[in-house]
C-alpha cells in the first residue's frame, strides 16, 4: 500500500514540502500508518505567512455579508462531508465514530455563528460627545493569525477560530497536530471549495520549528494555541515576546462533586461519558471525583458497574463505546500513572491495562480504570493523566471540595451533581474554573458561548468561540469627527 | 449487534427505513393499479423517513447523547420473512418507542417519538392494504 505525504497550502497551492524529513500519521488502533506529513521548512513557513499577508488588503475589504456567503458555503460543504470528516477523525485519533460525529457538529456549530458576522462585529456610536462632534467605534480586522492545533479534537479545536477569524476579515495559517493532520488538511481542502481567495487560509505541516517561526514572525499579528499546559506557556510567553496576541488554552484537571443527594443514576452515567469518553483525552475530562458525605458507599459500585460493561474497540464500529487512545507513547504515560498510583496506596478497583480487544492486538488501548482511596495529595489527583482513569476521593464536606479545587493549579472546569439549588449555587459562584457544570459532566461551551480555562488552564484575556472570538480577531477604532 | 450508542441507534433506524421503502417498492412493482400508488406513497414515506434519522444522526449529537446505552440489539426488531405490512410498521413502531426510551437527550428522545406517532397512522394505511 502507497502511503500518501501530506502537502501544505500557501497561496491557494497544494506544495510538497521541500523538507526530506517526514513522519508517519498511524491510526491508533492498528499502528498502521495512514499517511505522511513533512516536517516543513521555517522558509515555508515564512512563505505561508507572507501569503497570507498578501491576500489580506483585499480580503479585509471585502464587505462582511460577501465574507459571511464564504462561511454558509463551507457549512453546507462540512455538512455534505459529515460522515467523511467524522470518519477520518475516528482514523487519525481513535476516538468513537459518535464523538467523531460530535466534534465535527461543533466545529460546524461554529461556522454557524460565523456566519453572523455582519452583525457580531458591528461597532456603536455616539452623537455630541462634545457639541458638534461624533465618536464611533468601529471593529477593524488586524491582518495574519496563526493556530497551533492539538491532537485531541482535530476537526474541533481549529474551528473555535478560523471562522471568526476569516469571517471578521483576517487572513489565517494554521498548523495542524502532527499527530491527527488529515482532518484538517480535508477541511482545507473544503475552504478551498468554497471558494475562499487565494492566500486567505493557508496551511503549513511542521514541528515545533515551525511553530516558532509563525509565532516570531513580524507579519503575524496574533497566535491561538490549545495543547498541554507546558507548551502552552512558551506559546505565550513566545509570541508574547514578538508582540503578538495571544489565546493559549492549556491542561486541565477536573472535579466531579457528587453530593449525597445527587440523581446517582443520572449522575453515574454523566460521569461515564465525562471520565471515558474520547478515552480521557480531553480537556474538559472528569478525572477525580470528590464524593461527599458517605457518597461513595453507593457511588462506587455503581462506578464500576457502568465502568465494567463499556465496550472497549475500533471506533469505526458502531457499537464501541471508547476507543484507543492516539499513540503508544500516550498508552505508556497513562500505564506510568496508573502504576503511580498503586504505588501511592490508591485502591486499583477496575485495571485497564492488558486489555485485548479482538482483531486489534497492536492499538493503544486501555480500559476504563477507577482508583478509590484516593487522596489530594497523589499523582492521580493532581496531575493531568489525559486518558481513561477516574480517581474517587472521599470528603466530608463542600468546604472540604473547594480547598482541594482551589489547590489544584488547573482551572478548566468542574462539576457538581447535586439537587440543592443552594450547593449548586455557591459551587459555581466559588469555583474558579472557566466551565462549571452543574448535573453535567462535560461543560462544554457551545459556539455562542466563549471557551476557556483559568488558572493554568489559560492565558491570555479573551477566549475562543462567539463574542469572544469576534474580540480577539477585531481591534476597535474610535473615529471623532467635527464638520464645518 | 448491540445497539449500544446514539450512532448504531440512528444507522439501525436508518437501515429499518431503508428495508421498509424497498419493501414497499416490491409491493408497488407487483401491485394492481389501483394498489400501485398507495404502494409507491409508503415507499416513498420510508425513504424520507431514512433522511431524517441520518440528519438526527448529524445533528442531535452532543456530549450528553454520547452516554453509554445498553439493553437494546438490533435482532430484537428483526422482521420475519413474508412479514405483512401492519407488522412491519409495528415492528418498526416498536423500535422507535424503544429508542426513544433509551436516548439521554429530550431532542433526541421527541425525534423518535415522533417517528412512533407517524407509524402508528402507517400502521393504520398499511392494514388497510392487508
Amino acid at each position: 500500500m502507497t502511503i500518501k505525504t501530506m502537502q501544505n497550502l500557501i497561496a491557494g497551492e497544494w506544495q510538497p514540502s521541500q523538507s526530506e524529513e517526514a513522519r508517519e500519521v498511524l491510526n491508533p488502533a492498528t499502528n498502521e500508518p495512514l499517511a505522511r506529513i513533512p516536517v516543513s521548512t521555517v522558509e515555508e513557513a515564512n512563505r505561508a505567512v507572507e501569503a497570507a499577508q498578501e491576500a489580506y488588503w483585499s480580503w479585509r475589504s471585502t464587505p462582511p455579508v460577501s465574507r459571511a456567503r464564504y462561511m454558509f458555503r463551507l457549512k453546507q460543504l462540512f455538512e455534505d462531508s459529515f460522515e467523511e470528516l467524522a470518519e477520518l477523525t475516528t482514523k487519525e485519533n481513535g476516538k468513537t465514530i459518535d464523538e467523531a460525529r460530535g466534534e465535527v457538529r461543533r466545529a460546524i456549530e461554529n461556522v454557524d455563528v460565523a456566519c453572523g458576522m455582519p452583525s457580531l462585529m458591528m461597532g456603536y456610536n455616539a452623537e455630541d460627545v462634545a457639541e458638534g462632534i461624533d465618536t464611533v467605534a468601529i471593529r477593524q480586522p488586524l491582518g495574519v493569525f496563526v493556530h497551533l492545533a492539538p491532537f485531541n479534537f482535530p476537526a474541533m479545536v481549529p474551528y473555535w477560530f478560523i471562522p471568526y477569524a476569516l469571517a471578521s476579515g483576517n487572513t489565517f495559517v494554521l498548523k495542524p497536530s502532527s499527530q491527527t493532520p488529515l482532518t484538517q488538511n480535508r477541511m482545507a481542502e473544503l475552504l478551498q471549495e468554497a471558494g475562499l481567495p487565494e492566500g486567505v487560509f493557508n496551511l503549513v505541516h511542521g514541528s515545533a520549528e515551525v511553530a516558532d517561526a509563525l509565532m516570531a514572525h513580524p507579519l503575524v499579528k496574533g497566535v491561538t494555541f490549545v495543547g498541554s499546559t507546558p507548551v502552552g506557556k512558551h506559546v505565550y510567553a513566545y509570541s508574547s515576546a514578538h508582540g503578538k496576541r495571544a489565546l493559549v488554552q492549556g491542561g486541565a484537571k477536573n472535579f466531579l462533586v457528587v453530593m449525597p443527594d445527587a440523581d446517582l443514576p443520572r449522575t453515574v452515567a454523566a460521569i461515564m461519558t465525562s471520565a471515558f469518553g474520547c478515552a480521557g483525552q480531553r480537556c474538559l475530562a472528569g478525572s477525580v471525583i470528590l464524593a461527599v458525605g458517605g457518597i461513595e458507599r453507593d457511588l462506587t459500585p455503581a462506578l464500576l458497574d457502568a465502568a465494567a460493561r463499556i465496550r472497549v474497540g475500533y471506533g469505526l464500529d458502531e457499537s464501541t463505546q471508547m476507543g484507543p487512545v492516539v499513540s503508544r507513547e500516550a498508552l505508556a504515560k497513562i500505564h506510568g500513572y496508573i502504576d503511580q498510583g498503586e504505588k501511592e496506596g490508591a485502591r486499583l478497583l477496575l485495571d485497564g491495562r492488558g486489555i485485548q480487544v479482538p482483531g486489534f492486538p497492536n492499538g493503544n488501548f486501555v480500559g476504563p480504570t477507577i482508583f478509590d482511596q484516593v487522596t489530594p495529595s497523589m499523582a492521580i489527583a493532581k496531575e493531568e493523566i489525559f486518558g481513561p482513569v477516574l480517581g474517587i476521593v472521599a470528603v466530608q464536606n463542600l468546604d472540604e471540595c473547594y480547598r482541594i479545587i482551589e489547590q489544584n493549579p488547573f482551572g478548566n472546569a468542574a462539576s457538581i451533581f447535586t439537587a440543592s439549588g443552594g450547593a449548586a449555587r455557591e459551587f459555581s459562584y466559588r469555583v474558579a474554573c472557566g466551565n462549571i457544570g452543574v448535573n453535567i459532566g462535560i461543560a462544554a461551551p457551545i459556539a455562542f458561548f466563549p471557551f476557556g480555562g483559568m488558572k493554568d488552564s489559560f492565558f491570555g484575556v479573551l477566549h475562543g468561540q462567539g463574542q469572544d472570538a469576534v474580540e480577539f480577531f477585531t481591534d476597535k477604532k474610535i473615529v471623532i469627527s467635527r464638520w464645518f | 449487534m448491540e445497539l449500544s450508542t446514539f450512532g448504531a441507534i440512528c444507522k439501525f433506524a436508518m437501515e429499518l427505513e431503508k428495508a421498509a421503502a424497498e419493501f414497499y417498492a416490491r409491493l408497488a412493482r407487483d401491485a394492481s393499479p389501483d394498489r400501485r400508488a398507495q404502494f409507491e406513497a409508503l415507499a416513498q414515506a420510508h425513504s424520507r423517513r431514512m433522511k431524517m434519522a441520518e440528519q438526527a444522526r448529524r445533528e442531535l449529537v452532543t456530549e450528553m447523547i454520547l452516554e453509554p446505552i445498553h439493553g437494546l440489539s438490533d435482532d430484537m426488531w428483526e422482521l420475519a420473512p413474508g412479514a405483512t405490512p401492519g407488522e412491519l410498521e409495528a415492528r418498526i413502531a416498536s423500535f422507535y418507542c424503544a429508542a426513544a426510551d433509551k436516548v439521554s437527550i429530550p431532542q433526541a428522545g421527541r425525534f423518535f417519538r415522533k417517528l412512533v406517532h407517524e407509524s402508528e397512522k402507517l400502521v393504520q394505511e398499511a392494514q388497510a392494504l392487508a
